[in-house]
């Protein structure tokens, strides 16, 4: 099990928990199972599409596209995110 | 793949696959309205509403199964879509009415291409246009349609906007014929799904604040329970407020029925069937139709609204801390309808273990079935004290989902241990709800209802009465007497002439009650419950009532239903106001408030055993549901039975 380091603001790979509301990120690495991947992989959430935070916490809800999915804290903290700014600005 | 075109026929079946929340049933409504029925799919539990609509010479039959995101997934809902596409198990469907939002064009094609993959013929319903081009998107449904090798529609199924086209698009479909990606590798199917998009959409999706308003509000620690609980409370309040007239006007309805047909028929035992058992029986059921449409009706409004999956996270925290899913909420509050549907429903909880907890405690949950039996014994327990008796009603679905929540507590603790899977869930678009979606569901589920109505509850009442009006049992000598003595005081005093042959009626029927099967059934049992108070008329009851929770009301009507000491001739002040063989009432307060506990807590319902039975594939869940609830409302009615016994001394 990979330990999952708390990261700086400024890092470009983050905990989706910490992100910041209307951020833009991409996903970049999960901790779930195979399920709750082609799940969240079929609501719209791969891993090459960007979504924006809308709501931190419980439930943490995002978009993508036009759709709003709203993932509980025990997922968040499993999936690290890369940030678009951060990305766009290197 | 196939490259023919299909011709047009007499009558062709269209499967409506998509997404959830795309409006597939506001659609299918708007295609087929009331010519529609809710079943099972055939070979499986999936509920699928089969209706037809013609156009021009072709009469089409659309089959609308739920939502789904994709048609590779393991669960049986995927594996009916599958089925249904490649005609295994049913008929192959001449052509698939693929419902895609045009918001989220890019999450829907990925389930396009999957349906694509099967080769039938296909058309595609481009729904939420309006909403699309309001927030800053153009869709060039023609290339879009190019690139998929299927026509694509734009439609607005509220207002039925493109219906016309979308049928002059199934009389003209094919196949089509352009190379799709494999669906196997999600990247292909992005850059895909890319592709098209790039091509044929122009603009950029704008995303509204006031969503992002609404949601904190709504999924807020304090405030999210406070709406909740404003929406909750006002959904009842209004169910037992507006149901009251329509509720008054079908009791005065079957009343006046009973007394036409019982005045035409000749006395005798077809008299009394029909009367008696028939419309008696009957009417006690139907009385709480309106109750049930409304409840149906605003939860369907409520569900249109988006609001449910918003709610569905409030109530996370909570059936977190109780071992359940927030996902379970959706079962929980169908289960407020109805226990079956909710059961099934449990098949969007995605993990086995969570599902089997929420299959085990949702028939803890006030179904409308226990309505009857709510009403009657809150109005025995809280005459002319509405509010109190409003109060009552709450308490009763409070006690029903704290026993469900602490129940689920257990079983994650005993026979299912473990915690709950993490949520995930859409949440769809907020917008104005469909009063004609709503109507028909409603119209659907009533129907459902009165057909049930119709023919279990009809027969167990003709089967209730014959067990109440065999053997037949000589007539008590006293009878006679007071008969002799009405005739003799008929001519100086009527009213006194009346009151004897009431009471010689009361007598008759009474002790033909007590030797009928029915009787030496409910004599057999009564020791079981007579610590919580009943006699053994109300056994009798709550035996039948294993069968279904609202037989209750009609064996009670049944067996009252003769009883001419009682002067009230609506059927629930008959039953009200029935009496034990002693000449005390059936329904004083320990007993009515012990009968209460009891059709809150226990599983009265072979339909709903049976159903967990086939949702858990296992005979030892549905058996254990059975026993624990039983056990645990006979407990509890014997405890309230007890102290209220002791209050009122």
């Amino acid at each position: 099990m990979t330990t999952l380091t708390r990261p700086t603001t400024d890092r470009e790979f983050i905990l989706l928990s910490e992100l910041s509301e209307r951020e833009e990120a991409v996903v970049h690495f999960t901790q779930l199972d195979f399920e709750e991947r082609s799940l969240l992989a079929a609501m719209g959430l791969h891993d090459d599409v960007t979504f924006q935070l809308c709501k931190q916490g419980q439930p943490c809800i995002i978009q993508v596209e036009a759709t709003r999915l709203g993932l509980s804290k025990e997922l968040t903290s499993k999936i690290i995110v890369r940030r678009c700014t951060v990305c766009n600005e290197a | 793949m196939q490259k023919t075109k299909s011709q047009p026929k007499a009558t062709s079946s269209v499967l409506l696959l998509g997404n959830p929340n795309v409006g597939k049933t506001t659609l299918f409504n708007r295609f087929c309205g009331l010519r529609s029925a809710t079943s099972n799919f055939p070979g499986s539990t999936v509920e699928a509403r089969i209706g037809t609509s013609s156009s021009g010479a072709t009469k089409r039959t659309f089959t609308d199964l739920p939502g789904l995101y994709t048609l590779h997934a393991s669960d049986d809902l995927s594996k009916v879509c599958r089925n249904a596409l490649d005609g295994i198990d049913c008929n192959s469907p001449e052509a698939v009415l693929v419902v895609i939002d045009a918001t989220n064009l890019r999450r829907n094609l990925t389930i396009v291409n999957e349906i694509l993959h099967h080769g039938v013929p296909c058309v595609i319903a481009l729904s939420m246009v309006d909403i699309a081009q309001k927030s800053g998107l153009t869709i060039d449904t023609k290339k879009f349609g190019e690139h998929l090798g299927c026509q694509v529609v734009g439609v607005h199924p509220r207002t039925g906007v493109g219906l016309p086209e979308l049928h002059k698009a199934l009389d003209n479909i094919q196949c089509t014929q352009v190379e799709l990606p494999e669906f196997e590798k999600p990247k292909e199917v992005n850059n895909w799904a890319n592709e098209i998009i790039a091509s044929s959409v122009g603009g950029t999706l704008a995303t509204g604040t006031f969503t992002d308003r609404l949601d904190k509000t709504f999924t807020h620690p304090i405030l999210g329970l406070v709406v909740f609980a404003a929406v909750m409370a006002g959904l009842f309040w209004t169910i037992f407020t507006l149901a009251t007239v329509p509720m008054d006007v079908v009791n005065l309805i079957f009343g006046h029925i009973g007394t036409a047909v019982g005045s035409v028929l000749p006395a005798g035992d077809i008299h009394d069937m029909v009367v008696d058992g028939v419309i008696a029986g009957i009417a006690g059921i139907v009385v709480f139709l309106p109750q049930i449409c409304l409840l149906f009706f605003l939860i369907g409004l409520l569900e249109d609204t988006g609001y449910l999956a918003r709610a569905a996270f409030v109530m996370d925290r909570l059936l977190r801390k109780f071992g359940l899913p927030g996902q379970s909420f959706v079962p929980f509050l169908s289960a407020h309808a109805c226990a079956i549907p909710a059961i099934m429903a449990a098949r969007i909880v995605p993990d086995r273990r969570d599902r089997i907890a929420t299959i085990l405690v949702a028939p803890f949950f006030s179904c409308s079935a226990r309505l009857p039996v709510y009403v009657l014994l809150i109005g025995v327990l809280f005459i002319d004290q509405p509010l109190i008796g409003g109060l009552a009603f709450f308490g009763c679905y409070v006690l029903g989902a704290l026993a469900a929540l602490f129940t689920a507590l257990l079983v994650r603790r005993t026979v299912i241990p473990g915690v709950s899977r993490p949520m995930m869930l859409e949440l769809p678009t907020y917008k104005w709800p469909s009063i004609r979606t709503a109507v028909l569901n409603t119209i659907d589920r009533a129907w459902v209802f009165l057909k049930n109505a119709g023919t279990v509850i009809l027969a167990i009442v003709i089967v209730l009465w014959w067990l109440s009006a065999y053997p037949k049992v000589t007539i008590p000598d006293s009878v006679h007497a007071l008969r002799d003595q009405a005739s003799v005081v008929a001519t100086t005093d009527i009213v006194e002439s009346e009151r004897l042959l009431n009471q010689a009626n009361s007598i008759e029927y009474t002790t033909q009650l007590s030797g009928s099967f029915a009787g030496q059934l409910g004599k057999f049992f009564q020791p079981v419950f007579a610590p919580l108070g009943y006699d053994w008329k109300l056994t009798v009851g709550v035996l039948t009532s294993f069968a279904a929770r609202e037989v209750f009301v009609s064996t009670l009507a049944v067996l009252t239903a003769g009883d001419d000491n009682v002067e009230n001739v609506g059927v629930i002040d008959k039953i009200e106001h029935a009496k034990r063989d002693n000449g005390e009432r059936i329904f004083n307060v320990p007993t009515a408030a012990s009968l209460l506990v009891f059709f809150v807590l226990a599983m009265q319902c072979l339909p709903t055993i049976a159903v967990t039975r086939r949702e858990t594939g296992s005979w030892n869940w549905a058996l254990l549901q059975l026993g624990y609830m039983t056990v645990l409302a006979w407990v509890a009615s014997f405890i309230t039975f007890t102290i209220v016994t002791m209050v009122m001394k």
